[in-house]
Order: C-alpha cells, then structure tokens, then sequence
C-alpha cells in the first residue's frame, strides 16, 4: 500500500515538473524566417518591464505598432517632394530591405552571405526575454510582448497592416505643416534632433511610446 | 490516498493552466493631483540642475541666463496609464528659461513573470528633452522658483563632486563587460582592460563606462535600480553599448532617420563624464 501510495505521489511530481518543462508561453520564429526577423526589429525597439522607458504593457505595443507603421510608411507612403532613398537609404518594396538598410536600424543589418542578420546584443537580450517570459508558472506581461510581436510579424507580412496609424492624420506639429505619419523613431536621445527634414512628434501628439521618440516629415522638404 | 492523489492532480493542473487572454482586470488611471512633494523639493530640483549640468548644459545655456534672478521650474504630476497594479509615479519638470523638459519616473511595480519588485528610492530621470520654441505652463503645473545666483554657486561649486559605485556594483560590471564584450578575464586581471566609469546621479538610475582599449562606450540604465541584483542576473536587458569610432558624427543630419549614431557632442560629455570625472579601473 505504501509502495503505491509513493508510486502515486512520484507521478503527480513527475507530471508537475513535466508541465513545467514544458511550459513554453511565448517563442518567436526563427531569425532566417522572415516573420521571425521582423519580430526580432520590434522586439528589440520596446522597452519591457524592469527596463529603463517602460510605462506599460499597452504603451509598449503601441510602441511595436508604430514602428512597423514606420517601416510600412517608408515603403508604401512616400510624400511627395520625397524620395524613397531620402528617407530611408534605400529603394526597394521589401520591408526587410527597409530594416537592413545601412545604418537605419542599429544592430540589424545584412552579412556577407547578404542574408539578415542581428548583433550578438541583439540575440543576447532577445534570449533574456524569452528565458523571463517562460520562467514563471503562467504567461505574464514578457510573454504577451514576445508573442505580440510575433503575432504582429507574422499578420503584417502574411496581408498588411492592421491597426489604425495614430499618426497618419498629423498636418501640423508646432505651427509646421508637416506629412502626417511617422518615418523615424530614436530611443531616448529627445535632447537631440533626428536631423534632415524630421519633425519630432511631440508628448501631446502620443509621440512617445515604448521608450521611443517617433518622428514625422517636414510638408515641405529643406 | 487514491482521492487525495487525485485531488492533487487536479490542483496542480488548475495551477499550471495557461491564464486566459483578458483575465487581466481593466487598466486604471492615475487620478490628476498635485506633483509629488518630493519633486517639488528645492534640494531635488538642485539635484536635477546638476545632472543637467553635467550631461546636457551649453554655454550658450549659461550665458543664456544673464541678468536672471528668479529661475522657475514647471513641475507637474503625470497621468498616465499604467498596468494593473503598477503604482509608479511620473512627474515633468520643465526649465522654461532653457527650454528643456525632464521627465521623471519613481518606479514602484511588480514583474511577475521574474519575481522581482521594481522600486525606486527616489524619482529618476527617464528623458530629457530640448523644446523647439519657449513652452506654455501646463494649467495643473506647479512653479518653483529659486534664486538663480545661489543655484550657480551651488553649481559650481559642486561641478567636481562625484559618487562612485561601490565594490559590488563594480563587481556587477565587471562581470557584465566581461559577459556581453568577451573581453579577456586574464587580460583584465592584469590591467589590460582600461574602464573609465562616470560618477553615479543622485536623479538617474543609469551607469555610464568607457572601455579605452575598445573605444566603447556602454550604458547601463534600467526602472530596476543598478543596486537591484536582479538587474545584473539579466544585465543583457539594461545594456546598451555604442562603437565610438563606427558611431560618431558631427550632426544626425549627416544620417537623417537613423537611430544608430551619437553626436561629437554627446560622445564629448560622456568621455568628460567617464574620463574627467570619473574613475579608472
């Protein structure tokens, strides 16, 4: 009777440290895939809880929406009186294209193979999160981030992007007319300006999100 | 003992089952109230002028002030939302004969997913920003005004005070450059590895360093405070490291809309922060 009694309760353990192991709330595809590349890029532009710009889960996505509407503008919204390549180095419809371009998006670039790639940090970090979100006993806020990214990547590339533009409707940012949508995003570097013919969005257009500053057009270039 | 074994399973399976999207209860708001006496605190606001001061000041700043004798702060709460159960507080401080807005965060949060509670002893910077044009009082900002000759004095005559982390926080980094830069353990035991590291702020939770030999200059900034052990556990969350000679230009206009260089002029006071100011290990 004692044997089985054992027997039982080793099972039970078993079985808990079983679901444990496997309890993988959130995962990101793989780097190669092209979902899993973009998902990489938003993740790695929005702050998560405990790091320096955090203010909410919900901020943070808004951040991650912003930024693809950012990649999305500068292949398919260029405003007149703009080229492609002035605003984002490069000519092309792949929004991959548009996060490799040379020195855009920082730790995202091609290697010599030509095939998309990530700084070490960038892994380094993504490999915290990931390590964070699957450690708890249920999916909590690391998780929703990593799978909204993921989920995001994944709608965006499979049929467009979803979503309302907070910024698509921006005509004039103080007393400047500007293009409405974003083009540029920086993270914490507001004592400084983006350069060119970017306007910062400010606090009371939502231009801050994620622990990112996000930045429209002049209307008219320099 | 057959009941109880399966009483048992189901308790630990109810326990592992994966919560619900929307079990979340619904985001609150922080009601609008007067900014948080602690900003309000001439002491604090001195504190940020130094920290301004060292990181951010011009000349043209300075000059900028003459024949000033009242210097006015724009302090105000911020309502934002936040995560259920977060109860952080955020506050803005705008310097409105300079034209620079702070914001300030004193972190006060739980992560769940890590176990780890994220509190702040005090407000600390999260952003500082410089404003195209004069900006107006927000109507729920309160003014403080201090004399601006004895703010200078103070100024000055703190210009050299500096605070430097303690061994275990020197630990932390150490381990952490070692960690993220494959730097050489035996070659740092031996001195091969030249680290600047800049003096603490009392008002911004972040730790700046120079790695001479690798012209790198890496930040650590983070809500979880840099005394905080958990933060170095995942210091890969914190870090941020710019290659000064690959990421340094005059002006972002030479790269209009990419995120990737620093200015001449932010490397120079950070090199002065780590180099001058700072300590050499």
């Amino acid at each position: 009777m004692r044997a089985k009694n054992i027997q039982c309760v080793a099972v039970v353990l078993l079985l808990t440290m079983a679901i444990r192991a496997a309890a993988q709330f959130a995962t990101l595809e793989a780097p190669a895939a092209p979902a899993g590349y973009l998902a990489r890029l938003l993740v790695n532009e929005a702050a998560f809880p405990g790091e320096r710009g955090y203010v909410s889960e919900m901020d943070s996505k808004a951040a991650m929406l912003s930024i693809l509407w950012v990649l999305h503008s500068r292949v398919h919204h260029i405003p007149a009186g703009y080229s492609q390549k002035q605003i984002c180095a490069v000519n092309t419809d792949d929004v991959l294209a548009v996060i490799t371009a040379p020195n855009q998006c920082e730790g995202f670039f091609r290697n010599a193979a030509g095939q998309p790639d990530v700084e070490p940090r960038v892994t380094a970090r993504l490999e915290n999160l990931l390590r964070i979100a699957n450690s708890g006993e249920a999916p909590g806020r690391f998780a929703g981030l990593l799978n909204f990214a993921q989920g995001l990547a994944t709608a965006y590339l499979a049929g467009g992007i979803p979503g309302a533009d907070r910024y698509a409707g921006l005509t004039v940012v103080n007393r400047l007319a500007v293009t409405g949508r974003a083009y540029a995003w920086m993270t914490d570097q507001d004592f400084y300006d983006p350069g060119g013919n970017f306007v910062t969005i400010p606090d009371s257009l939502e231009g801050s999100l994620g622990g990112n500053r996000f930045f429209t057009l002049r209307k008219e270039p320099k | 003992m057959k009941r109880l074994c399966w009483l048992l399973l189901i308790f630990v399976l109810a326990a592992h089952w994966p919560a619900q999207a929307g079990e979340t209860p619904s985001a609150v708001f922080a009601a609008p109230s007067s900014p948080p006496a602690e900003v309000l605190a001439e002491t604090y606001l001195y504190d940020i002028m130094g920290h301004l001061y060292r990181w951010y000041l011009d000349e043209s700043d300075i000059e900028g002030l003459a024949g000033i004798r009242q210097f006015p702060f724009w302090v105000r709460r911020l309502t934002v939302e936040l995560d259920p159960g977060d109860r952080s507080q955020l506050a803005e401080i705008v310097l409105p004969l300079l034209n620079l807005a702070v914001r300030v965060k004193k972190a006060d949060y739980t992560i769940e997913d890590w176990g780890v509670a994220v509190t702040s002893k005090t407000f600390r910077i999260i952003n500082v920003a410089r404003m195209s044009e004069p900006p107006a009082q927000a109507a729920e900002a309160v003014e403080v005004t201090v004399e601006l000759a004895q703010m200078k004095d103070y100024l000055f005559a703190t210009r050299e005070r500096a605070q430097y982390p303690d061994d275990v926080l020197r630990a932390h980094l150490r381990a952490a450059l070692l960690a993220n830069f494959q730097l050489e353990p035996d070659k740092a035991n031996v001195g091969g590895h030249i680290v600047h590291v800049a003096p603490l702020s009392p008002v911004a939770n972040e730790l700046w360093a120079f790695v001479e030999d690798k012209k790198l200059l890496v930040r650590f900034a983070a809500d979880l405070d840099l005394d905080n052990p958990a933060l170095w556990e995942h210091q890969a969350i914190a870090i941020r490291t710019y290659d000064l000679l690959r990421q340094t230009v005059v002006s972002l206009h030479e790269m209009p809309g990419s995120n990737e260089f620093l200015t001449r002029d932010q490397v120079g006071r950070a090199l002065f922060n780590c180099i001058l100011l700072g300590r050499k290990y």
